[in-house]
């Protein structure tokens, strides 16, 4: 049938045609006008069925259909296109498994050498498949690539798996070509989170069988693996936080093992966990101390003979915030200082206050019973023993500790801010020397310095009014900068009411910096210093009088917005507010994979906490005392460079040994130092690959089942590779002949129409 | 209240007209008196609108039985704080334990069985007593009383001081006795 229509349309020149189709070649309407035109003309023709004489009616029907026939072919321009085809074979897809997890052991040799053990087996299948279709080789890890060379020279050196990136590339490799079939071989552990159900669904989205080659679950040599931690990514200081650990046993008899929890290199936490089918699960709880950044790790100890001894440690970076910042605030009598700094405290929403003010003297006189009076015992052992540690900050506010007996609790005062909380003491006639500081643990953390103690010089509270002057340290420090952004700092202070009482003291404590100081007094003494206590944070307010800010600085006009700045300055220095830093290093990931760079980025600020452009940043990437490096440190593990107008800076180390980092960044501009930041970076000493090489059967099963294919061990060589696949072919050459550009047709189409107007006119219808 | 409680007190009271800048030395205010007074001009009612607005305290005592002085106050604080009525303040407010426990009024009279106030945000700026608790309080030059008490006698003038007491108390320490901490020991004391 074909050879006979070849011949008719093409007598002279048949011989490279061997098949022939219908087409239309009229490119005159859409698919829309077609379908009306159509409806038009069937509706045309079927008016004649209207008719009223019906011997006239059956020949008008046929005019009108034979019309509508030969117009529409006249339209649609049909024709005949002769063409000369050849088949084309389907592809199949080998796609290797190049991570290397493929060089972990078996039970018998490594999972790479398994794999080309299986192909090797499975050679008289494939080249049966080979008749039938073009074979292709791809090797997959972090991407998919086709290779050209025997599966034995394929490289398992990949540092990841991706699976899903590998039924994307067979996705596009099915759209683009007739791919019939996909042979996979893989251990199935990928290490970008595909699960299982996914994999399903993606598999179904390729519709091409995928023949899955793989590893029994236990086919692996012993191995235990700190197989998950899961963890909040922050946490509230002073609260109990949970680190759920997934501890893996393949091939071993353990019934237990150590799992330890360290914090910062120290050791934390200790506990044996009971494995019960190879798993085990613990969760530590703690409560972390610090705010800031900490470095966790767990760790397990390394069994002999194992296949992964680097999975056995897993470190995290935990960010620790406050819930709400603690202050405690003792007040040795009410007074306009406590109660407009109460009232401040008050409103901040991320403070929870806890106020203790002594109402009473020692010496006053009582008209009435203990039962009429609405006071409460000083819970001072409690205060200063057991809750003290859950304070972020604590105030004493012209407050004498002697006539409470608290002598034995100041030395609790001096390790919480060694230990790293902050200490504030507010100026007044019981403060300070008049206090009788001198020479007790608190003078110790104190900034300014109490000479004397006791039978020493008291230096006496000065009664007289002042206004404080900035030091240079002051002009520059958040704390003192209350002046309006842009405003010269000194001026602010100028225009507040004048302090009234003052502290002596005898200068600064080593490491203590003077913010504002008294103009006058001999030796300026410092009204307001700040100083660094190990790890801890202290601050001297030298005068019972800042409220003159808040209050009397309203008569001339002021809003007491200098106060509250100067106050909230200090509370979130003294809780050291990352925020108050002027410069800020933020790794993009706190903890990485080995091999992968380490990036970070750097803001720098300006005085007024804009931007600081062109500001030069040193930045360091230094091992951490105490935590396990592997090797030393690469050189070139420091980096500058220059922010840009908005203050930001960005670098990466590459090539990073495994091990915990601090990542330091120093900025400094032409006029000094800006500041310094740090934040803990860990390299883990096992890439993604390592940390759970265990086989994923599951995964790859789940591929079969859901394209068609089929499922085996690498103990299971293919007898036949099926093959679904429809039979495609590709035009070398064709030809179009027309059948419709003759003019008979169009004087055959006027025919009819003459006749049809004919038969309508005798029938009296026009 | 220097022999009772730990405040410091400066004991020679200043008088300062409410239009005089002076008063923001002095965050807590006693006005008192016994008759109708003239209007305040603009100038005071601004002063102390800001005096109180930004933290200061008013005691307003009213020391006569006539109602010339009450219409002078309840006119001058309608003219301060227009959006913010004089209001009872209620019983279990913190002023009525901020240092002692009370239960009810005193003052040299019982006029009225309650305090009024002007509240601001979350503090009573203003407290207008109508019982004249700084008759209870006056002493003459020799140290007597200068008023009697009545109907309670000395127990009302004890009271009285009491309550004066827990108004300063209220001034400097706002709602400290609110304060968690403090709840459980004085509901023990109330029962």
């Amino acid at each position: 049938m074909e050879d006979a229509v070849i011949r008719w349309f093409a007598p002279e020149s048949a011989g490279p045609f061997n098949d022939w189709r219908l087409i239309f070649q009229s490119e005159w309407m859409g698919p829309w006008l077609w379908v009306l035109a159509a409806i038009v003309g069937v509706a045309w023709v079927a008016s004649a069925l209207g008719v009223r004489r019906v011997r006239g009616r059956g020949a008008l029907l046929a005019l009108r259909a034979a019309v509508l026939v030969v117009a529409a072919f006249l339209v649609l321009q049909p024709g005949i296109e002769l063409r000369a085809v050849s088949p084309v074979r389907s592809q199949v897809i080998a796609a290797f498994d190049g991570s290397n997890s493929m060089e972990l052991a078996t039970r018998s040799a490594t999972r790479r050498q398994a794999v080309l053990d299986h192909w090797e087996r499975s050679s008289s299948a494939v080249a049966r498949l080979e008749q039938q279709a073009s074979l292709e080789l791809f090797a997959f890890g972090t991407e998919t690539q086709p290779v050209d060379r025997a599966p034995s020279e394929i490289a398992a050196d990949d540092a990841r798996t991706d699976l899903g990136g590998l039924l994307a590339d067979l996705a596009w490799q099915a759209e683009a070509r007739d791919l019939g079939a996909v042979i996979l071989y893989s251990d199935g552990a990928d290490t970008e989170g595909l699960t299982a159900a996914e994999a399903r669904r993606r598999a179904e989205q390729l519709g091409v069988p995928i023949h899955a080659v793989g590893f029994a679950e236990d086919d692996t040599g012993p191995d235990l693996a700190i197989a998950d931690v899961r963890t909040d990514e922050f946490a509230f200081v002073h609260n109990t936080v949970q680190i759920e650990v997934k501890i893996e046993a393949r091939n071993l008899r353990l019934a237990s093992v150590p799992v330890t929890l360290k914090r910062s290199g120290a050791v934390l936490r200790s506990e044996d966990v009971q494995l019960a089918g190879g798993e085990g699960n613990i969760v530590f709880e703690f409560e972390p101390k610090e705010v800031g950044k900490e470095v966790y790790t767990i760790s397990t100890p390394v069994q002999p003979g194992e296949v992964v001894a680097a999975n056995n440690q897993r470190s995290l970076v935990m960010r620790v915030i406050r819930d709400r910042i603690r202050v405690l605030q003792v007040a040795g009598r009410p007074s306009w200082d406590v109660r407009f700094l109460r009232e401040l405290l008050e409103r901040n929403p991320n403070v929870d206050l806890i106020s203790f003010f002594i109402l009473r003297s020692t010496t006053d006189v009582q008209k009435a019973s203990q039962e009429d009076l609405a006071l409460i015992p000083f819970p001072v052992n409690e205060l200063f023993t057991t809750e003290l540690d859950s304070f972020d900050v604590v105030i004493y506010q012209n407050f004498s500790y002697r006539p409470y007996r608290m002598a034995q609790y100041l030395g609790n005062i001096r390790r919480y801010v060694l230990d790293g909380g902050s200490f504030l003491m507010v100026g007044g006639d019981q403060s300070f020397q008049p206090g009788y500081y001198a020479g007790t643990p608190i003078a110790d953390v104190l900034p300014v310095r109490l000479d004397g103690g006791f039978g020493g010089t008291v230096i006496p509270w000065d009664d007289a009014s002042f206004t404080p002057r900035l030091t240079p340290q002051g002009r520059r420090h958040p704390v003192t900068r209350i002046a309006e952004p842009g405003a010269p700092p000194e001026r602010a202070y100028r225009r507040l009411p004048e302090l009234v009482g003052m502290n002596g003291s005898s200068g600064l404590m080593p490491g203590a910096e003077a913010l504002l100081e008294h103009p006058t007094l001999p030796g300026n003494p410092p009204v307001v210093a700040i100083r660094e206590v190990r790890k801890g944070r202290s601050m001297s307010v030298a005068t019972d009088s800042t409220w003159f800010w808040r209050f009397r600085a309203v008569a001339d006009g002021g809003q007491g917005r200098e106060y509250d700045r100067f106050w909230n300055q200090a509370l979130r220095w003294l809780i050291r507010d990352p925020e108050l830093s002027r410069v800020r290093v933020d790794a993009r990931r706190a903890v990485l994979p080995r091999g992968e760079p380490v990036e970070a980025d750097v803001r720098v600020l300006a005085l007024d906490y804009g931007g600081l452009a062109e500001a030069r940043v040193d930045v360091e990437l230094v091992p951490v005392a105490g935590e396990s490096v592997d090797g030393p440190v690469p050189e070139g593990r420091a980096a500058d460079r220059t922010t840009d107008e908005e203050g930001r800076a960005s670098l990466a180390f590459s090539d990073v040994a495994p091990g915990t980092y601090l990542l330091k960044a120093r900025a400094r501009t032409e006029d000094g130092p800006v500041g310094e930041a740090a934040e803990p970076v860990i390299v883990e000493p096992t890439d993604r690959e390592r940390r759970d090489p265990f086989p994923r059967p599951e995964i790859l099963r789940a591929l079969a089942d859901a394209s068609g294919g089929t499922f085996r061990t690498v103990t299971e060589p293919f007898d036949e590779i099926p093959l679904e696949t429809e039979q495609r072919v590709e035009v070398d050459r064709s030809r179009q002949i027309p059948l419709w550009d003759d003019v008979p047709w169009l004087f055959l189409l006027v025919g009819l129409l003459g006749a049809e107007w004919w038969l309508r006119r005798r029938a009296g219808l026009i | 209240m220097a022999q009772r409680t730990s405040i410091e007190v400066h004991l020679s009271p200043r008088e300062l007209a409410p239009d005089d800048r002076g008063l923001f030395a002095h965050p807590m205010l006693y006005w008192a008196g016994a008759s109708a007074e003239p209007d305040w001009s603009e100038k005071a009612v601004r002063n102390v609108r800001r005096h109180l607005t930004y933290g200061g305290m008013m005691l307003v005592d009213r020391a006569d039985g006539e109602l010339g002085f009450d219409r002078s106050v309840r006119q001058t604080l309608e003219r301060l704080f227009p959006r913010s009525p004089l209001e009872r303040i209620p019983e279990d407010h913190v002023l009525y334990k901020s240092f002692y426990l009370v239960s009810g009024q005193a003052g040299r009279v019982l006029r009225a069985p309650y305090l009024e106030g002007v509240k601001l945000q979350d503090r009573y700026a203003v407290v207008y007593s109508q019982n004249d608790l700084g008759g209870a309080w006056a002493r003459d030059a020799f140290g007597r009383w200068e008023y009697e008490v009545t109907p309670g006698g000395e127990r009302q003038r004890e009271l009285s001081f009491r309550l004066g007491v827990n108004l300063a108390m209220y001034a400097m320490c706002l709602d400290y006795k609110d304060d968690l901490v403090h709840t459980p020991f004085i509901l023990r004391r109330r029962r």
